[in-house]
């Protein structure tokens, strides 16, 4: 990915309008800021190194350290070498060649050891697979390149439970994801529904516990997702203008035209939501505190804190995953919805968007 | 018409019960913060960051939104008080360390810098016979911890800034640095049609398509800093750095073509060496850009005024 360098270079030069107070930064960096003052601040700091500068160094680090200044030297694994991939698996060919062949040769030649050949058993298949990663570091860059779930990424601030053994039916829960296993689905019995994977998207994490997101960070990538429902006062609170919570009333939902979802707490109001920075939604609904918006190539978030946090859940049954543009979503409570698509298709969920049928 | 301080008077009516609400929720009563100094203080954080003809709905939510218990906190030790200094300092003496730390990444300068930033959270200077401290600028909108750490990331900053002038000669000579600045090049003159383009698609980018442009190509950090920083997964801002560049170069040259080059000449003009262009990249890197050298003036952020 290259920039022109004259492009490099005009994107420095800028007027600059007053630097935003560092209450606004951190508001900012603990994305606490909606709306306007976002887009404020973002342009601010598209134009002002001084406080890209300060919001770089203020903000703790989630993953492991990296030095800047070494931003485009690849990191090298003995791994990564061709010769050494290429070797390991013709080398394993080799090994799987042998055993068919031991195997074979055993069967045809009938000689009086045969039985204590066969007492013995076949060779064993070994897998294709590199060999186990010493370190931490290893282990990530063997990682398969593949967008699997388990890659997905697992956002500061949210639980982690154990990863179910494969195989297992996951736990319960909203947003439990499937087994972090990608093959685990494949591996269950065969039915109807098979779990909603699902990727959380930008939950905000207090401040404190980033440090120790870091660490877990490394986990992500096998553990499933659960993210604890939140409090109607959490929420509340935390959106604001309804501190006085019996007088609280969800807000009323709408898409703009450029298919952002909209929320109004008071009538003519209208505020943006951003939805992991995305637009062209082209559905929405919403039910209390709970709401869901579907959009192009089976995009679907839900959120059940009226959009402060959004989850994205990708519906699969059997072999076949929502790809089709969304076009309706209705729900009669927060566990029963239907969603249909372009295709005319509609995928229907009885367990809040965990698992999902196309009757 | 009605002045802000109008509104401000008949919102703070209408606002009441939610004042008195939030006071009882910060623990005000425990730093001797009256109701009315509260209202006071949390009325003078809307007026700043509200329009003046906000609605008493953003009133409410900004209200609602704000660190309330780390506000009167903050404010009680800006007034002096003994007890707030106490809790202040049981709970964030650590963390300030520790923030100290990981921006200075090393220990003695770390406790310089925390020590530096003590200083102004208690308020050495004074105005018209007042000890001012830092904290009195606090207004919860983000948390206590994020501010100081925000607070000490700029301080470090202009520490930094302030310590170039009296970096000695071996040093700037170890750091690869000429021993005197050559005469600033004239800029050479350049194709108006290049420089009218790209500085128009650039200024079309929404605020944060800029910012991981400059994050990424300006400041050379890295995708999973800049993710971050901006609360994103790292794949988010691989996938949209990518789409952003093709997009941009795209546009550049739709609006070189626009303005009478061919596509071919727009193409080429695009690869052209900066360096034969009329584009003052020492002065602009000097003064905007980032990563060392940092720019030797101080930075003084809104509504905090000369210290």
């Amino acid at each position: 990915m290259q920039l022109p360098k004259i492009v490099a270079a005009r994107l420095q030069g800028s007027i600059l309008p007053e630097h935003p107070d560092p209450d606004l930064l951190t508001a900012f960096a603990e994305s606490t800021l909606l709306g306007k003052e976002r887009e404020q601040v973002l342009s601010h700091l598209g134009a002002c190194a001084e406080c890209r500068q300060i919001l770089a160094l203020a903000t703790p680090e989630l993953a492991t350290q990296v030095n800047p200044t070494a931003r485009r030297e690849t990191k090298w694994s003995w791994w990564q070498a061709p010769v050494l991939r290429w070797g390991a698996l013709a080398a394993c060919v080799l090994v799987v060649a042998t055993a068919v062949l031991m195997h074979e040769g055993n069967q045809s030649s009938r000689t009086e050891n045969t039985q204590i050949a066969m007492q013995k058993g076949p060779a064993p298949v070994l897998p294709a697979a590199p060999p186990r990663p010493e370190t931490k570091e290893q282990a990530q860059n063997q990682a398969p390149p593949a967008r699997t779930q388990s890659s997905r990424s697992v956002a500061p601030g949210m639980k982690r439970v154990p990863a179910p053994a494969a195989g297992a039916v996951p736990t319960s829960g909203f947003n439990a994801s499937a087994s972090a296993d990608a093959n685990a689905v494949n591996r269950m019995p065969k039915s109807e529904t098979v779990e909603t994977q699902a990727e959380a998207v930008a939950p905000q994490a207090p401040a404190g516990d980033q440090p120790r997101a870091r660490d877990s960070m490394a986990l992500a990538k096998a553990a499933p997702v659960f993210t604890p429902r939140p409090s109607m006062e959490t929420a509340a609170s935390t959106i604001g203008g309804a501190a006085n919570l019996t007088d609280f009333r969800p807000p009323t939902w709408r898409l703009s035209d450029d298919g952002l979802p909209e929320r109004s707490f008071t009538s003519g109001q209208w505020e943006k939501v951003q939805v992991d920075h995305k637009n062209g939604f082209r559905a929405l609904a919403a039910l209390g505190m709970e709401v869901w918006i579907g959009g192009a190539a089976g995009l679907l978030y839900h959120s059940q804190d009226m959009g402060l946090n959004w989850t994205r859940l990708i519906p699969v049954t059997g072999s076949s995953t929502l790809t089709d543009d969304i076009t309706t979503i209705e729900f009669a409570d927060h566990l029963h919805g239907k969603v249909m698509t372009s295709a005319g298709q509609t995928w229907v969920t009885s367990d809040a968007g965990k698992t999902w049928e196309t009757p | 018409m009605p002045t802000r301080g109008h509104v401000a008077r008949e919102l703070k009516g209408e606002l009441r019960p939610l004042i008195r609400e939030l006071f009882e929720k910060s623990s005000a009563g425990k730093y001797a913060l009256s109701e009315e100094q509260f209202s006071n203080i949390i009325t003078a954080i809307a007026e700043k960051y509200l329009p003046p003809d906000a609605p008493g709905s953003d009133w409410r939510a900004l209200f609602s939104s704000l660190h309330i218990e780390e506000l009167v906190l903050a404010r009680a030790c800006a007034a002096g008080h003994e007890r707030a200094w106490q809790d202040f300092m049981i709970r964030y003496r650590d963390k300030l360390h520790e923030a100290a730390l990981r921006i200075t990444r090393e220990d003695s300068t770390a406790r310089e810098l925390a020590g530096s930033i003590y200083t102004d959270l208690y308020g050495t200077s004074s105005r018209e016979g007042q000890r001012v401290s830092k904290l009195a600028y606090y207004s919860g909108r983000g948390s206590l911890e994020g501010w100081l750490r925000t607070v000490l990331a700029q301080a470090h900053i202009n520490t930094y800034r302030s310590s170039r002038h009296t970096v000695s000669l071996e040093e700037e000579t170890e750091a690869g640095k000429q021993f005197a600045t050559s005469p600033e090049p004239q800029p050479l003159p350049s194709d108006r049609r290049l420089t009218g383009a790209i500085d128009g698609a650039l200024a079309a980018l929404p605020g944060e398509d800029r910012c991981i442009l400059s994050y990424y190509f300006l400041d050379d950090l890295t995708l999973a800093r800049i993710a971050s920083i901006l609360r994103v997964h790292e794949s988010t801002i691989s996938r949209r750095l990518e789409k952003l560049v093709r997009a941009l170069r795209k546009d550049i040259i739709l609006r070189m073509t626009g303005a009478g080059m061919s596509r071919r000449q727009a193409e080429e003009a695009m690869e052209t060496d900066v360096r034969d262009l009329g584009v003052d990249i020492r002065k602009q890197l000097t003064q905007d850009s980032s990563t060392p050298p940092f720019s030797s003036k101080k930075i003084v952020r809104a509504g905090e005024g000369q210290e």
